[in-house]
């Protein structure tokens, strides 16, 4: 028998995963990829939140409807003269009765290249199956749970929005350019058709995977050596013990139960 | 059956884990388990306790070993059996009368029937105590000698149990906090707490 | 980026002036709103009026810190119109300033008669106007709206008509304190060409700017 068994159901179970979320923070990554044919600077902030528990032997716990919570911040260059015709406005002659006729001379209209900044914060859904993975890394026992496989995400309602959100800042960052007025409606189709859905769905997959992929969060942290008692005095110093051996699994009796059990030695 | 029962969350330290939990204890404070008059033992140390001499300078004293722990069931050959909800610590007690060359002692087997109980109610400081409901001693004739010694033997057994609460924080794994709703409890020879997580 | 500024010149915009006096001219360009500081040319202002005036459209460019200009004539009749563009993106800022030495002079900076300025309108929304100048010694103001109207281009014959449309302006003639056109709409692209029959001192700056609000389909 173990010297020490510590045992939750689903209940508390849900709750120790809801605090090892809060306890993981805030992940922040950045990096460079393609939003169609554009290439673009991206950065993310997210952090995950919620789901509950259910309780599965011998070492699996499944997470439903676990949030994924993101913020995306991205640039790129938006060539202008990639989707307008260079054009000139012709000359015009007015004949002003008390000066005579003045022409203004032919103008033609080079396209500047304009920087597009999208910033965008949303959250996904998703349950997949984690399994235990009780430890030992340094002096610490970890008892984590490491996700099996990265489920299917359905992330295509989550590009259509990001290529919604991208029309507006679009529109919005080329109105500043001079007689683009008319053409603003003309370049949002153009580049959102460039773009495309496959292209924002291939972009939020690149950033959004890689924090699902592999995903781990830490149950159980339990220093090596377990402080029983504080020194009380100069004749009764501390007493300590040392966790020799620490296992972990889902026991399925009238309940299933999240059991974390050790052994000790002096 | 589940550990949990009707609470969601659960602790429970075996026999092995309470013996284990004694042995680091008694090594690292030998004191609680010696103690002797002031002709044997001119000063408190790690090692002994220092109690009063008796009257008329009576010197003695009185070392407890290792004790052996039986949480209810009982196990089999128990000489003095734990019920239900109760321990049986075993012991041996070396009694030693006088000093020098003219001392005299004896080695009793003792067995004390205890029962867990919460030691205080705050938070920050929440042990398991153990109270002692009888101590026995084996092996003496007649039993009325036997008994006037268990009850001779009581006050050190008691004194020595009140240094071994066991705090609740060690029956659980960090981050998991207990907010105790039943227990402590001696039962399928564990010490078991039961509650919601904080 | 295309703010209106008859004080500070650059490519969408133009000064013109009818010359009414004969004798030699001397014009400098400078950088708007200080005094000139830049190359002097000359122009010999003849007599005799032609029968119908001529245009002179002189062109400036802005060369290793001075300012050039090509189409600037030598020889020209008292009722001419002589111009001042740019079509450099780089050139901004620049004012035409001249005198000739019977005391007859004229500045792009404080416009008086028989002048001109023009404004492309490049932003889609309604753009405030303020126009100062001098009546009896005094600074006053006079005030007007542009608005401008994004095309429909849809259809073929939608895109020829708003081309055609470019060809065209709208004029605003000020005189004598009195704006004759306060209020104007035309479309994104097109020229506003204040002309100034009789003023003292007169210039224009864009007041404020309220964005036509943005619909994306």
């Amino acid at each position: 028998m173990s010297d020490l068994i510590v045992a939750l159901d689903s209940t508390s179970a849900t709750q120790l995963v809801n605090a090892a979320e809060a306890a993981l923070g805030t992940l922040a990554s950045s990096g460079s990829g393609h939003l169609g044919p554009f290439g673009v600077n991206w950065s993310v902030a997210a952090n995950f939140s919620g789901g509950s528990a259910g309780l599965t032997p011998p070492k699996t716990i499944s997470l439903n409807t676990i949030q994924f919570n993101y913020q995306i911040k991205l640039s790129f260059e938006l060539d202008l003269n990639d989707f307008l015709p260079h054009g000139c406005l012709p000359q015009v002659c007015v004949t002003i009765p008390f000066i005579g006729q003045v022409c203004t001379p032919k103008i033609c209209v080079e396209w500047p290249t304009v920087t597009i900044p999208l910033s965008y914060s949303d959250a996904l859904k998703f349950s997949a199956d984690f399994n235990l993975n009780p430890h030992l890394q340094g002096n610490q026992w970890l008892v984590d749970l490491v996700i099996v496989k990265v489920p299917d995400l359905q992330l295509s309602l989550k590009a259509a929005a990001i290529v919604t959100a991208l029309g507006a800042v679009i529109g919005a960052a080329i109105s500043v350019v001079p007689l683009i007025g008319p053409f603003i409606g003309v370049v949002v189709a153009a580049v959102i058709a460039t773009i495309g859905l496959a292209g924002a769905l291939g972009l939020l997959g690149d950033i959004i995977t890689p924090f699902i992929s592999g995903r781990t969060f830490t149950l159980v942290k339990q220093t090596q050596t377990l402080q029983l008692l504080p020194a009380a005095s100069a004749l009764e110093p501390a007493v300590n013990l040392t966790i020799a051996a620490l296992a972990s699994q889902i026991a399925q009796s009238d309940k299933p139960e999240l059991v974390v059990s050790a052994n000790f030695s002096v | 059956m589940s550990y949990t029962q009707t609470d969601h969350v659960f602790g429970g330290l075996g026999e092995t884990g309470v013996a284990t939990f004694f042995k680091a204890l008694f090594d690292a404070r030998p004191r609680y388990l010696n103690y002797a008059t002031p002709g044997l033992a001119p000063a408190d140390s790690v090692n002994v306790t220092q109690i009063p001499a008796g009257p008329f300078g009576l010197q003695y004293s009185i070392a407890f070993s290792l004790p052996g722990i039986d949480i209810f069931p009982p196990d089999t050959g128990d000489p003095v059996p734990p019920a239900t909800d109760q321990i049986t610590i075993s012991t041996q007690a070396k009694i030693s009368i006088g000093s020098g060359s003219s001392a005299v002692s004896a080695v009793l087997d003792i067995y004390v029937v205890c029962s867990p109980y919460l030691l205080a109610t705050t938070s920050a400081s929440r042990t398991i105590g153990l109270r002692v409901v009888s101590v026995t001693v084996l092996n003496v004739q007649p039993s009325a000698l036997a008994a006037v010694l268990g009850a001779l033997l009581q006050a050190f057994v008691e004194q020595a149990l009140a240094n071994t609460a066991i705090p609740l924080g060690a029956l659980m794994f960090p981050p998991i906090t207990l907010v105790l709703k039943d227990g402590p409890t001696a039962e399928a020879d564990r010490l078991d707490v039961r509650g919601d997580l904080q | 980026m295309n703010f209106m500024d008859s004080k500070n010149l650059g490519r969408g915009n133009l000064f013109g002036q009818k010359i009414i006096a004969a004798g030699k001219i001397t014009y400098q360009i400078g950088v708007g709103g200080v005094s000139p500081s830049g190359d002097a040319f000359q122009v010999d202002v003849g007599s005799t009026p032609n029968a119908s005036p001529m245009t002179y459209p002189i062109v400036i460019t802005l060369q290793n810190g001075h300012f050039q200009v090509t189409n600037s004539p030598t020889k020209i009749a008292i009722g001419d119109v002589l111009t001042w563009h740019t079509e450099d993106k780089g050139t901004r800022g620049f004012s035409v300033s001249a005198q000739n030495t019977s005391g007859y002079s004229f500045d792009s900076t404080a416009m008086a008669d028989n002048s001109v300025f023009t404004h492309v309108c490049g932003h889609f929304g309604v753009l405030e106007w303020t126009g100062t100048y001098l009546a009896g010694g005094t600074p006053k103001t006079v005030t007007g709206k542009i608005t401008t109207t994004v095309p429909k281009l849809s259809t073929p014959a939608e895109r020829v008509a708003y081309q055609a449309s470019l060809a065209g302006g709208e004029i605003i003639t000020l005189k004598d304190g009195i704006v004759d056109k306060p209020v104007v709409s035309i479309t994104v692209g097109q020229t506003v060409f204040f002309a100034i029959q009789s003023s003292i001192g007169f210039s224009i700056v864009q007041s404020g700017f309220q964005p036509q609000k943005l619909r994306v389909t």
